[in-house]
């Protein structure tokens, strides 16, 4: 009766836990400020959008730059992310931003194709991970930088989540006199419940 | 195997089950919900009008602090705009002091109760609105008991919460300034359209 009495104390501890620890992970709304840590802060500012084609408009660029093949589409993300350390970042590896769709609950993983400002009328401010993009500006304690996300991904998949876990690119040092140590570093997952089909023109809801 | 052992997997099961989850489990909150631990040595807000006494000056903010764009896109950055605080300083001393060295002047950006990068003053800013404004630049001599009013400005990152304003009053000839007093700024007032 005791060794009972054990087990489903264990078991309902389990599940208190398991679901504490499943409603950290955080179901994207849009517009809304998370704090990722307590390093970074991140608003995923609209529906992510499947697209066949991402242009951009600055003039020293080619107006093209990410298509979509025969077998995949392109999955754009804007996403707006503030230093809240005291150091400079060099940039964000691709890695930092991993998106993962799911197919008969076997996780796919995919690392951004393109990271770009997204507004082109602040450029100075972006020095990230870019094939077509040189110019190199490091993101100070602080800072906002509003970006797009562009991934090549497999149409079928669905429950699409984005882990956020930002490593710097190139170089970082502290850029305040009274560096703040006790920072817990970013780790989130943010689940998207709808996005934007540009194809079709209709929104694609995921029950999860 | 016995029941007695099963127990004990099952048990070893689920508390290696425990220690697992928290390596995959997202740490994402709504800012809305976190609670911001403060800055133990964050300063306190100088009101308007008050005077506070630093080594052979004392100072006194005139009016609410602005931040505004400057309007000529030629020089103007994408991301700084202008932090202009007027100040009235006092020559507390017995003799005339001239040429303060524009190190005396630093703003450091808050937000969530934490103290982040700090800004020198920018002089030719300063200078420019000055002349605007029909004042002195904070080089001017000071005879003993008058005051100096005139505008400090700084190029700032403007998405923060708040500034702290640092004043260390030193001459150009003085090694090391002669006291030290930091001051939270009051709200300050934004400007959309260009200031200067």
């Amino acid at each position: 009766m005791k060794r009972l009495f054990l087990i489903v104390i264990l078991l309902m501890l389990f599940g208190v836990y398991s679901s504490v620890c499943a409603s950290s992970e955080v179901k994207a709304v849009y517009g809304e400020t998370y704090l990722c840590g307590d390093s970074f802060e991140i608003i995923i500012q609209s529906e992510p959008i499947f697209t066949t084609m991402i242009t951009r408009h600055a003039p020293w660029d080619r107006p093209t730059f990410a298509q979509a093949g025969k077998y995949d589409i392109l999955f754009a993300i804007r996403l707006k992310i503030r230093n809240l350390t005291s150091e400079y970042w060099g940039g964000f590896k691709p890695e930092s931003f991993k998106l993962v769709g799911y197919v008969r609950g076997r996780a796919v993983e995919y690392t951004p194709e393109v990271m770009s400002p997204y507004d082109y009328g602040l450029e100075r401010a972006y020095s990230m991970y870019d094939k077509m993009h040189y110019m190199t500006y490091p993101m100070a304690p602080l800072r906002v930088f509003d970006m797009q996300l562009v991934y090549r991904v497999n149409p079928n998949l669905i429950d699409w989540e984005l882990h956020v876990e930002p490593h710097e690119k190139d170089w970082i040092f502290t850029a305040t006199e009274k560096p703040i140590t006790d920072l817990e570093p970013c780790s989130g997952v943010f689940q998207f419940i709808t996005v934007w089909d540009e194809r079709t023109l209709q929104m694609i809801k995921y029950y999860r | 195997m016995n029941r007695k052992t099963l127990i004990f997997l099952f048990a070893v099961y689920l508390l290696g089950m425990m220690l697992i989850l928290p390596s995959y489990a997202s740490d994402v909150t709504p800012i809305y919900e976190y609670h911001f631990v403060p800055d133990p040595d964050m300063p306190e807000v100088l009101p308007v009008g008050k005077t506070v006494a630093c080594g052979n000056y004392s100072i006194r903010l005139l009016q609410q602090p602005v931040i505004g764009k400057y309007t000529n896109k030629l020089i103007s950055d994408n991301d700084l705009e202008y932090l202009m605080v007027r100040v009235e300083i006092t020559n507390l001393s017995g003799s005339a002091l001239g040429w303060m060295n524009p190190e005396s002047f630093k703003v450091i950006d808050t937000y969530k109760g934490r103290m982040y990068s700090t800004y020198n003053l920018d002089i030719t800013a300063s200078a420019a609105t000055v002349q605007g404004y029909g004042q002195k630049l904070f080089l001017e001599k000071i005879e003993p008991g008058d005051t100096l009013l005139t505008t400090l400005v700084f190029s700032v990152y403007p998405d923060v919460d708040g500034w702290v304003m640092r004043f260390a009053p030193r001459l150009f000839y003085e090694d090391a300034p002669q006291d030290l007093i930091s001051f939270r700024l009051p709200e300050v007032k934004h400007y959309s359209e260009g200031i200067f």
